[in-house]
């Protein structure tokens, strides 16, 4: 059984209704058959990849949804050694799909080799689709409808390297013949210049609430649920504007009762950090702040970014503490977030800003209430 | 040249330098395994075969502490074979590749090793090649000399290094068969060194063979501890005399001190400090010559202020020692408990106990910042905050690979702990148990927890159609999906949800051994401190989470 987040994703551009806008824009663009390099960038659970997979379904018709996932090992010679690279890939026929942030400092490789291998050489079956439309096109003089290339996409281009993202732009150029590639990011101001220049850049916003709580209310009548408009209104309200989000909390709520005054679950790490900001506010000693290594300890376990735990931390220390002091709890998290970019052990810069935030509380607290 | 270490190896047990209650250990031990002997030796009436438990004894021990010698000295003493793996020459893989026609085709130490045992047990009666230790041929097996009462012990002196998971799987399984099976009993010599350092993946792997025995024979275990240097020093001595050098006493014992219980480095040392030195002439001169200084000290000191040079320091014990080291302990004793002198300075120099450390930084720091909130007084998180800023810059210096080395970066995680922290503790600290750093288990967890989550992952997007990255993953799919999990088993729909969850979960805890994997107490939520399941499992792995909230 799917998660509902999956089984009511809209497939068609048609069917959006959050982004119609732009999705009819989309449709246009690609009704000749052909599309250039795209751009899909906005927050997280904006609805990118859904334009992107119902525009691939635009051009390619619905055996798009015909997919093979793969964990596949490419091995790419370097001048000095040969290394092994393993990455999941998603593809159909007409398009494959990678993550190249996820081979961590090895994505320069990634981003060179393979999609490279992947751009030269172009599927079978569009290139017998190629000849049956040239033999159609010689029999009949019917123009081509269908295009002959292959569409990569490119996930979290954002959090390419550099290194890697120079190399996407040689890649752009070279291989724009056989090769159409789309690329979702969150963060466009980290995507470079060249690489930004040579994309049809669209923005997907995030949804507004009125929005989120049509769409929860849509979804729960496809399920043949009752949602009270309270609750749709609250589950919009703490979704952060992300459609995953609320529709993953819907059907977290669905398994309950479904009326106004039912709590929501949030995600149980936010809790978890949350409980960390109050701990570090109760008590400012040496021995509390081992305490707290230890919860942050637990949270690294699971596998909780760090940088996310950092955004949270101050998130929640902000709406608690008096306004004197947040400018210095925001800038000493500044400091130490980009230490720990810069470097490793990311416990370290957590902990550091911990028992930073810990002292400055402290004095703020002695000089207001001796 | 013969080097000093096998020329002047013990000849007779008494003349070890290893405590003698453990050698009466380990001879008792060989004793009443040993079915030939067991006769004689009383206790057990008949002679038959004790196959399988309590036929394994492990010797640890620090390097050069005399374990292997140990053994082979008993086993000559009772007269026992003594079928001994130790390693052979290698192949070296390039070798075979590029001259096949002339090298000995390769084997790998691991695969030889295999075929020794089955060998010394199969066909333990034949002699399997020519005796002592020369020769290709032989493939590391030499016999002990004389063969009287017709017992056989094996020794495993070295194992051999395995490289991945599954070969050291490999090497585990056929340890544990055959030490299941040996018809002789099995002394496994294994050097403490590699314990140290738990990063180290041999170390790791070793650590895992010997855990692995103690599980599945009864493994008996018996530690050397390292020779002291009092004992170390007589040994020298004795060694000197014989080649008649004359070496000043303090002299010796500073080369004694300086080899940490190593006895195979001190004569090292020693022989290579008296290359070329003149000789005594005559038996019995260096004894002569010994007395006479003797005297003459007495002299001296009755004479009061002779014009005699004085003895040399003995810090560095000349030219060709070894550096002392400062084991981990010691370093950190000194950098935490922070001793300062009168002017408030530190007392020790953070340069020197790095260097003599012989930590690598990320290892040095963790164990640092793992134990110093215990040594900071209770309102002292001015301190606290000063040291770990001064941590996290080390931290920042230490990226690999380029930029600054690791001494400086551990230079200033230390420098920065000794001159942030200005106050006294309050209470006095006493004795401290350091803690092993959380980091490593972390790390180790996380990794492993990262892996896992790349197949679940994979299994999420033949249902998403499409791949959803990492950080949406672990921020928001999967908090939901273990939250629907936990409500569908409340609601007694189990199915729900669970095909997404990851197969295998790993904690802290579970990577040092100490608990069963799967399950973390992250389930705030509902401030009941109810328990999520992290992991998907079946329904034996409820079973498991019911068991632990009864304990």
């Amino acid at each position: 059984m799917s998660l509902w987040v999956d089984k009511h994703r809209p497939r068609c551009l048609d069917q959006l209704r959050v982004h119609s806008k732009p999705a009819r824009q989309l449709q246009k663009l690609l009704a000749g058959g052909d599309c250039p390099h795209l751009l899909f960038y906005g927050p997280s659970g904006a609805g990118k990849k859904t334009l992107c997979l119902a525009s691939l379904r635009e051009l390619f018709g619905p055996s798009v949804e015909k997919l093979r996932t793969e964990q596949k090992t490419w091995q790419i010679q370097l001048p000095s050694r040969k290394i092994e690279v393993e990455l999941a890939t998603v593809s159909s026929n007409y398009h494959l799909e990678v993550s190249p942030a996820d081979a961590g400092r090895r994505d320069v490789h990634v981003v060179q080799e393979i999609i490279k291998e992947m751009a030269k050489t172009r599927s079978s079956t569009s290139v017998f689709q190629q000849q049956q439309q040239q033999q159609e096109q010689e029999a009949s003089l019917v123009k081509p409808a269908k295009c002959a290339y292959k569409v990569l996409v490119i996930n979290q281009v954002d959090k390419l390297s550099s290194h890697a993202q120079h190399a996407l732009r040689r890649t752009l150029e070279k291989y724009s013949a056989t090769c159409r590639v789309i690329f979702t990011c969150t963060n466009l101001s980290k995507v470079m210049g060249p690489v930004r220049s040579r994309c049809v850049c669209v923005r997907v916003k995030a949804p507004s609430t009125e929005e989120i709580s049509e769409l929860v209310s849509e979804v729960a009548g496809k399920e043949r649920k009752e949602v009270p408009r309270g609750l749709a209104n609250k589950i919009a309200a703490s979704s952060e504007r992300s459609m995953r989000r609320a529709l993953l909390m819907l059907e977290t709520a669905s398994l309950g009762k479904l009326d106004e005054s039912q709590e929501l679950q949030l995600p149980d790490w936010e809790l978890f950090i949350k409980d960390v900001a109050q701990e570090i506010l109760r008590e400012q000693t040496p021995k509390n702040l081992y305490l707290v290594r230890g919860k942050l300890y637990e949270l690294l376990v699971n596998c909780v970014p760090a940088d996310t735990i950092f955004c949270k931390l101050v998130h929640e220390l902000l709406r608690k503490v008096d306004d004197t002091i947040k400018y210095d709890i925001v800038s000493t998290a500044a400091t130490f977030e980009h230490r720990m970019r810069l470097g490793t052990k990311p416990i370290f810069h957590l902990e550091a800003f911990v028992a930073k935030t810990m002292s400055i509380y402290k004095e703020w607290s002695i000089s207001n209430f001796g | 040249m013969r080097e000093w270490w096998e020329k002047h190896a013990p000849r007779a047990s008494k003349d070890l330098c290893v405590a003698p209650k453990k050698v009466a250990e380990v001879r008792d031990w060989i004793r009443s395994r040993v079915p030939s002997l067991r006769a004689d030796y009383g206790n057990h009436g008949g002679g038959g075969v004790v196959v399988g438990s309590g036929r394994v004894l492990l010797l640890t021990g620090p390097t050069g502490c005399g374990k292997s010698t140990t053994v082979e000295l008993l086993c000559a003493e009772l007269g026992l074979r003594l079928l001994r793996w130790s390693a052979p020459t290698p192949t070296l893989w390039h070798e075979h590749a590029y001259q096949g026609d002339l090298a000995a085709g390769y084997v790998s130490k691991q695969r030889e090793f295999e075929e020794f045992l089955s060998r010394s047990t199969i066909m333990s009666q034949i002699p399997l090649g020519p005796s002592g230790s020369g020769g290709g041929g032989g493939k590391g097996l030499a016999f002990g000399k004389s063969v009287r009462a017709g017992g056989t012990v094996v020794l495993i002196d070295d194992l051999p290094a395995t490289n991945g998971f599954q070969k050291h799987q490999e090497l585990v399984d056929s340890l544990r068969r055959f030490c299941g099976s040996s018809r002789h009993p099995v002394v496994l010599c294994l050097s403490t060194i590699h314990k140290q350092d738990a990063r180290d993946n041999q170390g790791y792997y070793q650590d895992r063979v010997v855990r692995s025995l103690e599980l599945s024979t009864e493994c008996k275990v018996c530690t050397f501890p390292a020779v002291t240097a009092p004992r170390i020093a007589k040994v020298l001595e004795r060694a000197s005399e014989s080649e008649n050098h004359y070496v000043d006493r303090q002299a010796l014992s500073s080369i004694a001190e300086s080899s940490n219980g190593d006895v195979r480095n001190a004569l090292c040392t020693l022989q290579f400090r008296l290359v070329g030195e003149t000789r005594e002439e005559g038996v019995g001169a260096v004894r002569a010559k010994r007395k006479r200084k003797r005297k003459g000290e007495v002299e001296k000191r009755a004479g009061a202020g002779g014009g005699m040079a004085p003895p040399p320091p003995s810090g560095g014990a000349g030219p060709c020692s070894r550096d002392r080291e400062l084991n981990r302990l010691h370093v950190l004793g000194k950098i935490l408990y922070n001793k300062r002198t009168e002017e408030g300075l530190p007392e020790n120099d953070a340069e020197e106990i790095v260097r003599m450390s012989h930590l690598d930084a990320p290892q040095l720091l963790s164990w640092v910042h793992e134990n110093f909130p215990d040594f900071l007084g209770e309102d002292a998180i001015e301190e606290c905050d000063r040291i770990s800023a001064y941590l996290s810059d080390a931290a920042a210096l230490m990226e690999d690979g380029s930029g600054f080395g690791a001494t400086p970066s551990s230079l200033v995680g230390v420098m920065g702990y000794q001159y942030g922290r200005v106050t006294k503790p309050t209470r006095s600290l006493g004795f401290h148990q350091m803690r092993r750093p959380q980091e490593f288990d972390v790390d180790k967890a996380r990794t492993m927890n990262l892996i896992e989550l790349q197949y679940t992952s994979a299994r999420r997007s033949r249902e998403s159609r499409t791949q959803e990255p990492r950080g949406t993953l672990i921020a928001e799919v999967l908090p939901y999906s273990r939250a629907l999990a936990c409500a569908g088993a409340r609601a007694g729909d189990q199915t729900r949800a669970l095909n997404i969850m990851p197969r295998g979960w790993h904690t802290q805890e579970s990577c040092r051994g100490m608990s069963k994997m799967g399950f973390v107490r992250v389930g705030v939520g509902d401030g009941d401190g109810e328990r999520l399941p992290m992991a998907a499992g079946g329904g034996d792995q409820q079973e498991e989470e019911d068991e632990i909230e009864e304990v």
